[in-house]
């Protein structure tokens, strides 16, 4: 009987382990279950899927409301960072729009051949932050260099915020420095670079203009001359196997309508012209 | 080179992070596998219950629970920084507990299971020999436990090894500190491009744990023999 016992909790352990060898979660995972590209039939439900940058996450999911409302059409916003969600699309997943944060990711989906028609849409600022109190005492970025500041947040090497305020750190001469004293601390996307902030765990961070009315506390110490790294870029890319849902052109088209700029003005961001 | 030398810091740094998490589990460990094996007492299955958490939930949640104690603003976080230094979150330490933790189930059942396997009476008769407790502790039970001990602690490893989740997030993901072999692996696949990238340290990973639990199972064995007829 105990033989048996012992044998059953070796069962329990090894189906427990099984439990945790379950995928993580991972928080841009792309809904893969998700229904394919909407046709308009009679009283069937329409889908869209825009997969979109994580920093548009307010203003992007403001407009899919908006656009629901105009057209019925119900837009799934798919967030994450740029590099993740272009890999995702790379992978095959069925997203009819993408927001990208720069030109890169979105002229990794071009070189694949997927784009059907690509759009410069919005910029940004980018600007350094501190959590309530500024414990670290960073009022420019110089000061980042001081001991008080143990650790600053930044979004990934590949996400577009990372790549923006790496190029600043550079040309200010200060990323060797900071790397070397290991002070970087790399968020998944800029969202997560600025709840580093939030919880104080990091002294600083260098995240978008926008983003800063997401966290509570956390206020701006600097802002950075756009001189210092390419120029921001929201690329809006309509991709190619949406081009038979006559609802995902609707909703490229949309996000580049007057109505849409009100919504961007609103939230912080600014329009780009066409080049 | 057979490896980069972000993935030589990665491995080092997580044979580091597992071997401290395994190392400084391993004595409370021993201590509570010893208290369930050997005594019974008022809620007992409560202390079943809370050593095996680590093992069922989430490990994210497992993550989201040490954020809250040893965070910054967390209960014991801000306090034990501004009082020993010792930092968590963010640090190869946090790696460390975050590993611990989800290891320390493994460790616990194979010890407890040797324990209970070791008759009583072997202590008793030492007692009577004149030994005190600790020493009828430390010279029976522990050397005849050494074959569950050896397996626990490996397997202890190689689960602290592949820990993810709970070390994103007390850790962070940052090169050299805190990016052990999982999370570079992780980092890398973000991007495309990263799955040919990721296919050395992915085998490495393999290559590894393999060998831990080789090694477990091998020492087990050979220990179990030589300690037959001394258990019941």
């Amino acid at each position: 009987m105990s033989r048996i016992i012992r044998s059953f909790n070796w069962i329990v352990v090894f189906w427990a382990l099984g439990l945790c060898g379950c995928s993580e979660p991972t928080p841009s995972e792309a809904p893969k279950t998700a229904e394919p590209a909407a046709r308009t039939e009679d009283g069937s439900k329409k889908t869209i899927i825009l997969s979109a940058a994580a920093s548009t996450k307010e203003v992007m999911e403001a407009l899919a409301d908006q656009f629901k409302t105009e057209t019925g059409t119900e837009v799934k916003v798919n967030l994450g960072s740029s590099n993740a969600l272009a890999e995702q699309i790379l992978a095959g997943a069925p997203a009819n729009l993408f927001l990208s944060a720069n030109q890169q990711w979105a002229d990794e989906i071009q070189r694949a051949g997927q784009v059907e028609a690509a759009a410069r849409l919005l910029t940004n600022r980018l600007v350094l932050v501190v959590p309530a109190g500024n414990p670290g005492g960073v009022h420019k970025p110089e000061d980042l260099l001081s001991d008080k500041v143990k650790k600053i947040a930044l979004a990934g090497e590949k996400v577009p915020a990372g790549m923006y305020a790496d190029q600043s750190l550079e040309k200010l001469g200060l990323l060797k420095q900071l790397t070397d004293a290991n002070k970087i601390v790399r968020g998944q996307d800029v969202r997560s670079a600025l709840s580093y902030v939030e919880r104080g765990e990091a002294e600083a961070g260098i995240i978008y203009s926008t983003d800063v009315g997401s966290a509570k506390e956390v206020t701006v110490a600097y802002e950075f001359d756009p001189k210092l790294h390419d120029e921001i870029v929201y690329v809006l890319v309509l991709l190619k196997h949406s081009s038979d849902n006559p609802e995902g052109r609707k909703l490229f088209e949309f996000l580049q309508s007057p109505t849409a700029n009100t919504v961007y003005a609103k939230f912080g961001f600014s329009r780009l012209s066409q080049n | 080179m057979l490896l980069t030398v972000a993935e030589w810091q990665a491995v080092r740094l997580t044979l580091l992070v597992a071997s401290v998490a395994v190392v400084v589990s391993l004595p409370p460990a021993v201590a509570v596998a010893w208290l369930l094996a050997k005594r019974n007492f008022p809620g007992k299955f409560l202390l079943e219950t809370i050593v095996n958490l680590p093992l069922v939930l989430p490990p994210v949640v497992t993550g989201y629970l040490l954020l809250v104690i040893f965070g910054r603003q967390g209960l014991l976080g801000g306090f034990l920084e501004r009082t020993f230094g010792l930092r968590f979150v963010f640090d190869w330490k946090g790696a460390a507990l975050a590993s611990a933790v989800v290891a320390f189930p493994l460790l616990v059942r194979p010890i407890r299971v040797a324990f209970s396997a070791i008759d009583d009476r072997l202590v008793q008769a030492a007692r009577t020999l004149g030994a005190g407790p600790f020493d009828a502790f430390c010279s029976i039970m522990l050397p005849l436990a050494r074959p569950g001990i050896l397996s626990g602690s490996l397997l202890g490893f190689a689960r602290s090894m592949g820990e993810f989740g709970a070390t994103i997030m007390i850790a962070g993901s940052i090169p050299g500190e805190t990016r052990t072999m999982s999370l570079l692996i992780y980092s890398q696949l973000d991007a495309p491009g990263g799955m040919e990238q990721s296919v050395r340290l992915v085998a490495a990973s393999i290559i590894i744990a393999a060998t831990a639990l080789l090694a477990g199972e091998l020492l087990e064995r050979y220990g179990r023999r030589r300690l037959q007829g001394a258990t019941a």
